[in-house]
């Protein structure tokens, strides 16, 4: 049921990112990197539930995580903007990739990818962080009309919340399967809701903005 | 894991810390944005102010140099036909008391009036001749035609020792006084003007009182019919002077300046 009512949320914080006029540049990242997601989504649906393949529908995540990162990092980048962000973006990009490249190989593509998870995680709360403190005042708008506060404050709560689940999930798995997918329905599953309601409210407050401005 | 009743404690605890956290994250960030909102619509509201008292000194840029034009030209150009006119006139040799030597004789009068009057006119107008003459000196002139005119009962009045002010500050604050004498002329109905300026240390506070019919300063404003006074506002606001207008329906009108010296 959880499985479904975070589909569903994907599938609709998509279409809002397809359908909202973008009030700024980097907002136009989100309906890709959404797309991406959903796609990702529907390959490990039809490998796990279609084709019934378990364990190597991780090898999805593994490849997600990058280009998810990548994206993600580049919207924080181009909205706090400047010439030390854009270094920083480029260097942290490099360490994140090569990381996340190496933790693959190393652990296995099939395995799951929970350290990825947090090394890009790790940064991108850190991103979260410096761009909702960064936030440019808009005349008239308070800062929760405004789609960055709303963007970093879902990936804050979907890493932050996920951080400890990522390291301890595989072990649970080994040891108390049904411990963990229970933990996974309730911390990541219920994280990811969160992020894909804030991605959505983002997108109906860029539509706001864009028509009030 | 969860081995123990503990571990769930501290599992609990940390979640909780880190909703705690995160909390704390966002309403700093709030109150940081807060912050950078009022700063940012302060500064947009400097901005335009800036933005205001440029436009106003470019519209009385334009109006000073207009108004210098014409003075010139009247000066140069018309003062100089109508001289020549009653010299040609004076040329004319009647000896008779007869009605044409009457006439021309009146005609003289005409013309030198007409040429009196606009030499003030001139003066009034001319941007160099305000500057380069004390505004005590302007005022008084300006009285003494005012009480020859005979329409009205003048009383101007100077408390405390003249002191210096800015050319372009005397510029603005003669205009503000003649828009406000042009006024009382105009619209009053009155016949007494009592021009009152008191010199402090910092400051130059005029007074200019009339007996009309008074009116109702906020009906005047709303009405779309205070163009005058909001031309005296502006031109206050950009000296930096305060500018206040009273009056009552039957009491006359007092419009008070007080503008600073330095």
């Amino acid at each position: 049921m959880s499985y479904f009512i975070y589909l569903t949320l994907l599938a609709l914080a998509f279409i809002f990112s397809i359908w909202s006029k973008k009030s700024d540049q980097p907002l136009r990242i989100f309906p890709v990197l959404l797309l991406f997601s959903v796609l990702a989504e529907a390959t490990v649906f039809v490998l796990v539930f279609v084709l019934g393949i378990k364990p190597q529908y991780l090898l999805v995540y593994h490849l997600y995580i990058p280009i998810e990162y990548t994206l993600l990092s580049m919207y924080f980048a181009r909205t706090i903007k400047g010439r030390k962000t854009m270094i920083a973006y480029f260097i942290l990009l490099g360490v994140v990739i090569s990381l996340c490249v190496y933790l693959s190989l190393h652990r296995g593509f099939f395995s799951f990818p929970g350290m990825n998870l947090n090394v890009a995680g790790v940064v991108l709360i850190v991103w979260s962080v410096v761009a909702l403190f960064t936030i440019k005042p808009v005349v008239n708008t308070a800062i929760y009309k405004i789609p960055v506060f709303w963007i970093s404050i879902g990936f804050l709560v979907y890493y932050s919340g996920s951080f400890f689940h990522n390291f301890i999930y595989e072990y649970l798995k080994m040891s108390e399967n049904k411990l963990a997918e229970s933990l996974n329905d309730i911390i990541n599953k219920g994280s990811n809701d969160v992020l894909y309601i804030c991605l959505s409210i983002a997108f109906i407050c860029s539509n706001r903005l864009m028509k009030s401005t | 894991m969860f081995q123990s009743p503990d571990e769930i404690y501290v599992a609990a605890i940390a979640s909780a810390m880190l909703m705690l956290l995160l909390i704390t994250v966002i309403t700093i960030a709030v109150i940081k944005y807060q912050n950078r909102y009022r700063v940012h619509v302060r500064e947009i509201a400097e901005l335009k102010y800036v933005y205001d008292q440029e436009l106003l000194k470019a519209q009385l840029e334009i109006q000073e140099r207009t108004l210098h034009l014409i003075s010139q030209e009247i000066h140069d150009n018309v003062g100089q036909i109508l001289s020549l006119a009653k010299l040609n006139l004076n040329t004319i040799l009647i000896h008779d008391p007869t009605p044409e030597h009457e006439k021309i004789s009146n005609t003289k009068d005409l013309v030198s009036k007409a040429i009196a009057d606009l030499r003030d006119l001139s003066k009034n107008l001319n941007r160099d001749y305000i500057t380069d003459h004390s505004l005590i000196q302007l005022l008084q002139s300006d009285m003494e035609i005012l009480k020859k005119a005979g329409e009205f009962n003048v009383l101007f009045e100077v408390i405390g020792n003249e002191m210096p002010i800015s050319p372009q500050r005397q510029l603005i604050t003669y205009r503000i006084i003649q828009e406000a004498i042009n006024n009382i002329i105009k619209h009053s109905g009155g016949d007494r003007i009592v021009v009152v300026m008191h010199y402090l240390p910092t400051t130059l506070e005029i007074t200019i009182t009339d007996n009309g019919v008074g009116c109702d300063p906020n009906e005047i404003m709303n009405s779309g019919r205070g163009a005058g006074m909001h031309n005296m506002q502006n031109r206050a606001r950009l000296t930096g002077a305060l500018f206040v207008f009273e009056s009552e329906p039957g009491r006359g009108c007092v419009v008070r300046l007080r503008v600073p010296l330095n």
